[in-house]
């Protein structure tokens, strides 16, 4: 009687866990944030942010629950390059001096099917704040190594450096401007 | 290297319209028009660099970038520089303090990340005070040796900001003074018969502190603090030429100009060298 007992509860908590959203902190070793920007409309310039910090939560269950907050840090601006990074930092494009963190919160996701979610949220660059709304697609989870789990997401999105403030487009470089973020939660 | 646009719409621009009201303010004796030249010369070269499109645009205000603090805190500055234009009183070298307010509202946002707010009231402060004692010396040298030898000088200065400013990674705001550059530059005929030079150095060292105050905080490596501090100061070496022993004022104000343009160029030329070795050192160039 006491074992059937067990059973039972043991059968009502497993799909509470199985469905729980999980929460995974950004891995800054395996997690990437690339831009993409042309440059005197004639070719095209890949750089990459190299620190990121932040936390997202996916809902199995019910993935409109899911949720994404991530900072990058402007300051980590690197195009290969030491003089153009230093220039990148500066006013003319990042100011990182006056806005630090480049940040993504989310306010509302709608699935789109099992590997695939928009997600709706506050993109801060340059100290200005909008709505935008970005495909993020769920690469895949596991352990690794044993006794961490591990969630992948990938997202690819372009704005606009003039709906920012920022002054690059006049000095050379295209307006659009593609982000390519990977990020790897761990927990 | 400057860009077709920022050579046309950032300095000939600037220049072209600064012409045309000297022009107009020669040709009227309105003394108070000068300084107006030289503020709409800067504004019309400020803009140019705001459109995304090749057009003209308008900072946010409250700006977005403090350095764009630089456009809006020009505005009183003309209209303070005018007043003193129309009124012509020497105790109205007072009104060149509002470069400390330009320079204090530059560096504001900084605060606190990069400045704390006592260095910022500091930076404020120290910029108020030397922009009012180069108006009141721009003021006696002017009446002493010339008010074009005045405006010249002034016009040295801006330049060399500007081209150590656009060295220090700070790419707008250095043609900005090089802008201004140019339009003060232009009023350099129109000033001895107008005795305006008082005027536009109050216009002209509030943009400096502002320039130079954005220059200092805003990049990385930025302009260094002994540059600053020459580049500040190098507008009141004007007084050399009050100790040449001459009645010819040609000959001061030559003397003046050069001790003016000696100082500044002994911090732009090692700053505009460096930064010119390191583009031809480094496949970015000097161009984004």
């Amino acid at each position: 009687m006491k074992r059937l007992a067990s059973l039972a509860l043991s059968a009502l908590l497993v799909p509470a866990a199985v469905f729980a959203a999980d929460t995974y902190k950004v891995d800054p070793v395996h997690s990437c944030t690339i831009f993409r920007v042309g440059h005197a409309n004639i070719g095209i310039v890949y750089g990459q942010f190299k620190e990121s910090v932040g936390q997202f939560t996916i809902d199995d269950a019910d993935p409109t629950q899911s949720s994404f907050d991530i900072q990058v840090q402007a300051a980590s601006v690197d195009s290969h390059v030491e003089k153009r990074d230093n220039h990148l930092k500066g006013p003319d494009f990042l100011n990182a001096k006056q806005y630090p963190t480049i940040t993504f919160k989310s306010t509302s996701v709608k699935k789109v099917d099992e590997k695939h979610l928009e997600v709706t949220g506050d993109f801060t660059l340059h100290g200005v704040t909008k709505s935008i709304t970005i495909p993020v697609e769920l690469i895949g989870k596991g352990e690794f190594p044993q006794g961490t789990q591990r969630f992948g997401i990938e997202t690819v999105f372009e704005i606009k450096q003039s709906d920012f403030q920022m002054k690059g487009a006049s000095l050379g470089t295209s307006d659009a401007v593609k982000l390519m973020v990977s990020a790897e939660g761990t927990r | 290297m400057l860009t077709n646009r920022e050579m046309i719409f950032g300095i000939m621009l600037p220049l072209a319209v600064a012409l045309v009201i000297g022009l107009i303010a020669w040709w009227s004796k309105r003394a108070w028009l000068l300084p107006l030249g030289g503020g709409i010369g800067f504004l019309l070269g400020y803009a140019s660099s705001l459109g995304t499109t090749g057009g003209f645009g308008l900072p946010r205000l409250p700006p977005g970038d403090g350095t764009d603090w630089l456009f809006w805190a020009a505005l009183p500055a003309i209209a303070l520089a005018m007043l003193a234009g129309r009124l012509g009183w020497r105790w109205l070298a007072i009104l060149g303090a509002w470069a400390g307010v330009l320079a204090w509202a530059v560096a504001r946002p900084l605060v606190p990340g990069t400045l704390s707010a006592a260095e910022a009231v500091e930076v404020g402060a120290a910029a108020g005070v030397i922009g009012a004692v180069v108006v009141g010396v721009h003021t006696l040298v002017a009446g002493k040796i010339g008010h074009g030898w005045s405006v010249l000088s002034l016009c040295v200065v801006l330049g060399g900001a500007g081209v150590t400013v656009l060295s220090s990674n700070l790419r707008t705001v250095g043609v900005y003074g090089i802008g201004t550059a140019a339009a003060v530059g232009g009023l350099v005929l129109f000033a001895p018969r107008l005795r305006a030079a008082p005027a536009v150095a109050i216009l002209a060292v509030s943009i400096l502190c502002g320039l130079l105050a954005g220059g200092r905080f805003y990049p990385d490596p930025g302009v260094t603090r002994i540059g600053v501090a020459v580049l500040l100061a190098s507008p009141l070496l004007m007084v050399v030429g009050l100790a040449v022993p001459t009645k010819r004022g040609w000959v001061r104000g030559v003397a003046g100009v050069l001790a003016v343009a000696i100082a500044v160029a002994a911090i732009t030329a090692p700053a505009a060298l460096a930064a010119k070795k390191a583009a031809e050192a480094d496949p970015y160039g000097a161009a984004p």
